[in-house]
């Protein structure tokens, strides 16, 4: 009887809950979001991985029954600060973590205190392939001439920074053809467009979304760019494999991850909302104006995708330190 | 030169909105400048990404007021309180305070404001009419010029601090030391860290500064006994007019060549991506000290005036190789750039072909900005520091400690900052007392990192000869200068000393 009452009790109140979350949002675990949500960015303001996180927070309320996403630089260490900080946060889903490449780079390279494992991947928004450009008026006018010239003797090539998974790109391309390359290390790509407009390194190394903008101006030329298939950005370059026949696929990525142990509904709640954030008409105008592609990846081959890169890492990893 | 457009942008500017969002702008930059620790890079942050909603015409005269009055902004708590509200006005603390205590507050606001605006509107000037023929030059400095640029930069840290070599050179080898903690740019490995993560890419900038300059004025006021307290009482009594604040004709005539001098140095060296903004300023400043020996950092009106007007120099010629190549020169245009990416236009030389009508108006914002900055810089100069002397000191102490420490935290989100904020305060306080000077400090501090990246890029495509600093041209030539630096002083004391025994014989 009393088992019964209890049921009774639940049918009238399940209807009452559902549609106050019906209200609020439809489908969702009922408690979450109840508060707005910290977005840390590993990062300084101003870069590529803030940008595109404030367009997010932008979009954000829509979607998060009015909650915001609050964006907080946590910069340093190359990221380690703020990623320290996303694995330690309690598991509730209101931290999340702006995730690129580094976090790999960092767990195999630098005493970090998380891998892999202390994130849960909840959505890939971004991916930029790794491109080799040259200067305009370079006599490296192919990929050819440039491995050509690599494998005579060395090739000056900016990266944007020692262990950044460009440095790691051509150490791993080195490696593999037997290429000689003198490693110019810069702080930014930035940095690394001046030296090659300027005539003082021979090529670099670096993202198509960086490179897009200078080839179009005609100040750099892109020579090849290392995906499965040619870029929309640049359907005119070609890829590496089409070239070479060799299989190279390396870039940078960008997406959201919270810390480890999320609890189900929880992590449901969050894929879902990012999932219908990011694969929204307007947000991806916004990024589209804005010069970057929208790749959408839910957390499962988000997952997936990092598995794969740190595999890729792990096997050139060895090479770093001798190499540099 | 197409000046049908310019005009047309500049009618277009003096619009009502565009006008307004201006005024917005500046109003804006001046109060985040004069907080230490908010400055605007971090202004910029937020609001590039409200700038969506707004028509082109709306967002860039915003952007372009807070970018040039956040540096300008710094010079008021650097000379009322001696607290750099921007990195960029360390230098202006050293005269500008000297003179606060003289009783010249208001004559020292005023040389900051006339110095910022008048460089400030010669630059943008230079970047409305040379913009891409200074980036072309900028592009010729590769690893080599720039160690010897930060060789040249170093160099001017001799003379600092009233001609003590010694605590000078103390100054800037302990910054260098302190700059030493992180990763090595060149291999990746962590120097000093202790394994703690926290100091893996460096003490931070900001909250040293914060420490160095806010939090040691702090500990000095808690210090403060009967005799200063009585010191206090006489800036107490000299309220600000207008009247003191606007510079006299001959003071004008006589500040001209400094601020040409300093906005030269500032357009030619601002525009290079890293080192420029205090490469600059301290250049300039050694200019005024070596013309003034003794007098300068005692309150002498060029110690004002050479900064500010290098700093805001800096400014409009830092978006120079954004708007002519579309590399960002630091991290404020980097914001720059992303605004103009997200109102669908691309930084880079076919800017100005393919939409002329947003390029010009940026450019001709600068102008303005400079402009509205004058009367707006006065009207602040006029209520603000009777406003700090109406607070009594205690509170007044307290009020900047909590400025500080919410600064040092908001940089980076962490008690980290603090905790840097909170010794580097009592390095500086302790500097203070033994009266050495801290500027060499910064400078070192700014420096060590580029000038150690340069050098490993310069030995990784020379092959690791050392003769490639002198092999460039234009590297040569700034070590030629670096070393005619250093020794003047004994040539000066040979000629002065033959000339002397000439005379005697």
């Amino acid at each position: 009887m009393t088992y019964r009452l209890t049921r009774l009790s639940l049918h009238t109140r399940l209807p009452l809950a559902l549609m106050a979350a019906t209200l609020a949002a439809p489908l969702y675990a009922a408690d979450y979001p109840s508060q707005n949500i910290d977005y840390i960015v590993p990062f300084d303001a101003g870069g590529a991985v803030d940008f595109t996180g404030r367009l997010i927070a932008e979009a954000a309320p829509d979607v998060f029954d009015g909650h915001q996403f609050i964006v907080k630089n946590m910069p340093g260490g190359g990221a380690v600060i703020g990623q320290t900080y996303v694995s330690k946060a309690p598991a509730d889903g209101y931290t999340l973590l702006a995730m690129t490449s580094s976090v790999i780079n960092n767990a195999l390279t630098k005493e970090v205190s998380y891998d892999l494992d202390s994130f849960t991947p909840l959505a890939l928004y971004n991916l930029d392939p790794g491109v080799v450009v040259t200067a305009a008026d370079s006599e490296l006018t192919d990929l050819q001439s440039f491995l050509d010239a690599a494998s005579n003797g060395d090739v000056s090539i900016a990266t944007p920074g020692n262990s950044t998974s460009h440095h790691i790109t051509a150490v791993s391309l080195a490696q593999q053809n037997d290429l000689g390359f003198r490693y110019v290390h810069n702080a930014s790509a930035a940095m690394q467009l001046q030296q090659l407009m300027g005539g003082h390194v021979q090529a670099g190394f670096m993202s198509l979304g960086e490179a897009v903008g200078p080839a179009e101006d005609g100040s750099i030329r892109i020579l090849a760019v290392m995906d499965s298939q040619r870029s929309d950005l640049a359907p005119d370059v070609p890829t590496w494999q089409e070239l070479t026949g060799e299989e190279v696929q390396w870039g940078t990525f960008r997406g959201i991850a919270a810390p480890a142990d999320l609890p189900e509904d929880v992590k449901v709640a969050l894929e879902e909302r990012l999932g219908q954030l990011l694969t929204s008409p307007a947000f991806i105008e916004r990024m589209n104006e804005a010069g970057y592609q929208v790749n959408y990846r839910d957390g499962d081959a988000f997952r997936e995708y990092l598995d794969s890169t740190a595999d890729k890492m792990e096997q050139v990893l060895p090479t770093l330190d001798t190499a540099s | 030169m197409d000046y049908s457009a310019l005009l047309a942008a500049g009618e277009h500017a003096l619009s009502l909105w565009p006008l307004l969002s201006l005024l917005a702008g500046v109003t804006l930059g001046l109060v985040v400048g004069s907080i230490p620790g908010l400055n605007d890079t971090i202004t910029l942050a937020v609001l590039v990404p409200i700038t969506f909603a707004m028509p082109s015409d709306v967002a860039f005269p915003l952007l372009v007021g807070v970018y040039c009055a956040a540096c300008f902004g710094g010079a008021f708590p650097a000379i009322l309180l001696k607290i750099p509200g921007t990195a960029s006005s360390v230098l202006t603390a050293v005269d500008g305070h000297a003179m606060v205590k003289q009783g010249l507050a208001g004559r020292a606001l005023g040389i900051a404001t006339y110095s910022s605006c008048f460089a400030g509107t010669l630059s943008a000037l230079v970047l409305v009419f040379f913009a891409p023929l200074l980036a072309q030059y900028a592009l010729k400095f590769g690893p080599a010029e720039y160690f010897s640029l930060c060789v040249l930069g170093l160099s001017t840290v001799v003379g600092m601090g009233s001609g003590n070599v010694m605590k000078c050179a103390f100054s800037c080898l302990l910054g260098l030391l302190v700059a030493m903690v992180g990763l090595s740019p060149e291999s990746g490995y962590p120097r000093f860290t202790f394994d703690n993560f926290w100091l893996l890419e460096g003490l931070p900038l900001t909250p040293i500064l914060i420490g160095l300059f806010g939090l040691s004025v702090v500990i000095e006021m808690l210090c403060r006994d009967a005799g200063a307290t009585a010191e206090a009482e006489v800036e107490h009594r000299t309220p600000i007019r207008f009247r003191d604040m606007l510079l006299p004709w001959s003071l004008v005539r006589r500040l001209m060549p400094t601020w040409l001098s300093a906005s030269a140095l500032g357009n030619v060296i601002g525009i290079l991506p890293g080192a420029g903004m205090l490469v600059a300023i301290y250049m300039a400043y050694e200019r005024v000290r070596r013309r003034f020996g003794e007098r300068c950092g005692q309150g002498l009106p060029e110690g004002i005036a050479a900064p500010e007007a290098a700093n805001n120099s800096v400014v409009a010629s830092s978006m120079v190789p954004l708007l002519s190549l579309g590399i960002p020169g630091n991290s404020t245009s980097a914001l720059f750039l992303g605004a103009l990416l997200i109102q669908g236009l691309r930084p880079g030389p076919s800017l100005f072909n393919d939409s002329p009508d947003v390029a010009w108006l940026i450019v001709i914002c600068f102008v303005f900005a400079n402009l509205v900055m004058f009367p707006l810089g006065l009207l602040l100069a006029r209520f603000v520091p009777n406003l700090i002397r109406a607070i009594p000191q205690p509170l007044l102490a307290a009020a900047i400690a909590g400025l500080c420490f919410t600064g040092a935290f908001a940089i980076g989100n962490s008690v980290f900052g603090i905790v840097v904020a909170l010794v580097f305060g009592v390095v500086g306080f302790v500097f203070n007392r033994m009266q050495v000077p801290l500027s060499p400090f910064i400078l070192a501090l700014v420096l060590a990192p580029v000038v150690e990246r340069a050098f490993f890029q310069s030995m990784a495509l020379s092959g690791g000869s050392p003769l490639y600093f002198v092999t460039q041209p234009l590297s040569a030539a700034m070590l030629t200068f670096t070393a005619l630096f250093l020794l003047w002083p004994l040539f000066k004391r040979h000629f002065f000393k033959s000339r002397r025994s000439l005379a005697a014989d």
